[in-house]
């Protein structure tokens, strides 16, 4: 029975897609509308996603300011991390209670590297100034 | 006596060897061919060994009526079929795409999603080109989609609109996915001038889980709102993407990109492979179709490559485009993006390009299923 019902869903279905293609064909026979119309909308999809994406982006490397969010005028790492005075005060609470000098390197590194001081990548343009 | 030499005669007319034509043994010839290509060169071989032994399983005559044929109810080929017929398994094969993508490259660089925009353009030049060979709307549409590069997409789409045109459509879909680095190759070499393939663009930024797990269940929503008739696919594909970026869903994950993606690969290819009976498949119009086919490759790749030299003249000089990467706009993952970095490193041996092509390689799976969403909404 199920059988049955499946061939019957698929010949109609079949004779739908029939009417559709001979209708489009009298509508469209050189397919330029519907290759126009297509292109525009797989173009609008990727491009609502590329707006989307580059706005859920900015949020998250901190671009963009939030309302309530405090301003600091300083530029976040963007890693969803915490500031650079977190960094120290992290640094400062680990050397209170361990009192070790590796605590203070570690706080520095952490304040460099939130504060994008590190050395990420280079221009690849080398200029060599010849006297 | 004679009752055994009867016997004998009964049987020899069941036997292959009694109703084999010229037909049936070409296809078996292209079929172990297809194997030979993927053992030798390593085409693709998860999907031509199948395919390629498909062909000889549905090649081998036999006399109708023993429901043994992939095309005879109650079989068991046709059983296993339903599920290309009736487009079941390309959604299961995207939930394992979803479930084994990164979609780093695409979310740290979104503009880079245009160009898998721009390579969706062979799907509709292929179209109208074979409107005017005389195909219709519908087959015509099924025939374009083979320039998505994409198989489970092409089965998807041609069993709703031009279901006998599937053997030939899907085999030619998968061959040319094979071919992506022999096809490619000359047109990126062609459109690119030496100091272009020479640009080396700016690292991706890292992304954070987040974004990651954000990412499929916004794109999901955004792209099955505006095409709902590419949901199956869109839907399995960032599914996928979730069970693999939520993090609490290994087992799944592992699951979707493992053992089941691995079966439902070996059902499409045997299956495909079998429903190219030399009767129904060996024809002029297979030709065509195998012609157009390349015909939509070459057109994306072109669009893709052109697509992203003309985002240059927008880009300052730090955020320039290799447009080496524009190939990969065609959604063969991650062959295509493969291609940009083997092409790129001959001109460049330092210059790493893949990471930057997976991000219109991964775009173009969506640009494609979406593509597949919009015909099916026009002809369907």
């Amino acid at each position: 029975m199920n059988g049955f019902m499946l061939s019957v869903n698929m010949l109609q279905a079949s004779a739908q897609v029939m009417h559709k293609s001979a209708e489009m064909a009298e509508k469209d026979p050189h397919g330029i509308i519907i290759t126009a119309v297509s292109v525009a909308v797989v173009f609008s999809v990727l491009i609502i996603l590329y707006f989307a994406y580059s706005l859920i982006g900015k949020s998250f490397s901190g671009q963009i300011q939030w309302k309530g969010r405090k301003a600091s005028g300083r530029k976040t790492s963007g890693k969803g991390t915490p500031g650079p005075e977190e960094a120290a005060a992290i640094a400062m609470a680990l050397d209170s209670e361990l009192n070790g000098e590796v605590y203070a390197a570690i706080g520095t590194a952490l304040h460099h590297y939130l504060n994008d001081m590190v050395h990420d990548y280079e221009s690849y343009i080398i200029t060599i100034r010849r006297k | 006596m004679n009752t055994v030499i009867d016997s004998l005669q009964q049987f020899l007319q069941y036997t292959g060897f009694a109703n084999m034509t010229v037909q049936h043994i070409i296809m078996i010839f292209i079929g172990i061919a297809f194997i030979t290509v993927a053992i030798k060169k390593d085409w693709e071989p998860l999907l031509l060994v199948p395919i390629g032994f498909g062909m000889i399983i549905g090649n081998i005559p036999f006399s109708e009526g023993l429901q043994i044929g992939i095309y005879e109810e109650g079989s068991v080929m046709s059983i296993l079929y339903q599920g290309v017929r009736y487009g079941w398994y390309p959604p299961l094969i995207f939930l394992g795409i979803g479930a084994m993508t990164d979609f780093s490259a695409l979310i740290s660089q979104p503009r880079l999603m245009l160009i898998g925009a721009a390579a969706q353009v062979g799907i509709f030049g292929a179209y109208a080109i074979a409107l005017h060979l005389g195909f219709t709307p519908a087959e015509a549409g099924a025939i374009g989609i083979i320039g998505g590069a994409d198989g489970p997409t092409a089965i998807f789409l041609s069993s709703k609109l031009a279901p006998e045109l599937m053997g030939a459509i899907a085999v030619s879909a998968y061959s040319y996915m094979a071919l992506v680095p022999v096809i490619q190759r000359p047109v990126m070499l062609l459109l690119t001038t030496k100091k272009e393939r020479l640009i080396r663009m700016k690292p991706a930024r890292q992304v954070s889980q987040k974004e990651k797990i954000i990412f499929p269940i916004v794109g999901f929503i955004l792209t099955a709102m505006i095409v709902p008739s590419g949901m199956p696919l869109l839907g399995m594909l960032f599914f996928g993407n979730l069970l693999k970026e939520s993090g609490v869903t290994k087992r799944l994950a592992e699951t979707a990109r493992g053992p089941l993606i691995d079966v439902v690969t070996i059902l499409i290819g045997v299956t495909v492979g079998c429903s190219t009976q030399a009767d129904v498949f060996l024809s002029g119009t297979s030709i065509k179709i195998f012609l157009l086919g390349l015909l939509s490759f070459v057109i994306a790749t072109t669009c893709g490559v052109l697509f992203a030299k003309f985002m240059n003249l927008f880009c300052k000089e730090e955020n320039k485009i290799n447009p080496l990467i524009g190939n990969a706009g065609v959604s063969a993952v991650p062959d295509s993006a493969r291609v940009s970095q083997n092409v790129g490193r001959e001109f460049d041996k330092n210059n790493h390009l893949l990471m930057h092509a997976m991000a219109p390689n991964v775009a173009g799976v969506i640009g494609s299923a979406v593509a597949a969403g919009i015909l099916l909404s026009f002809l369907g």
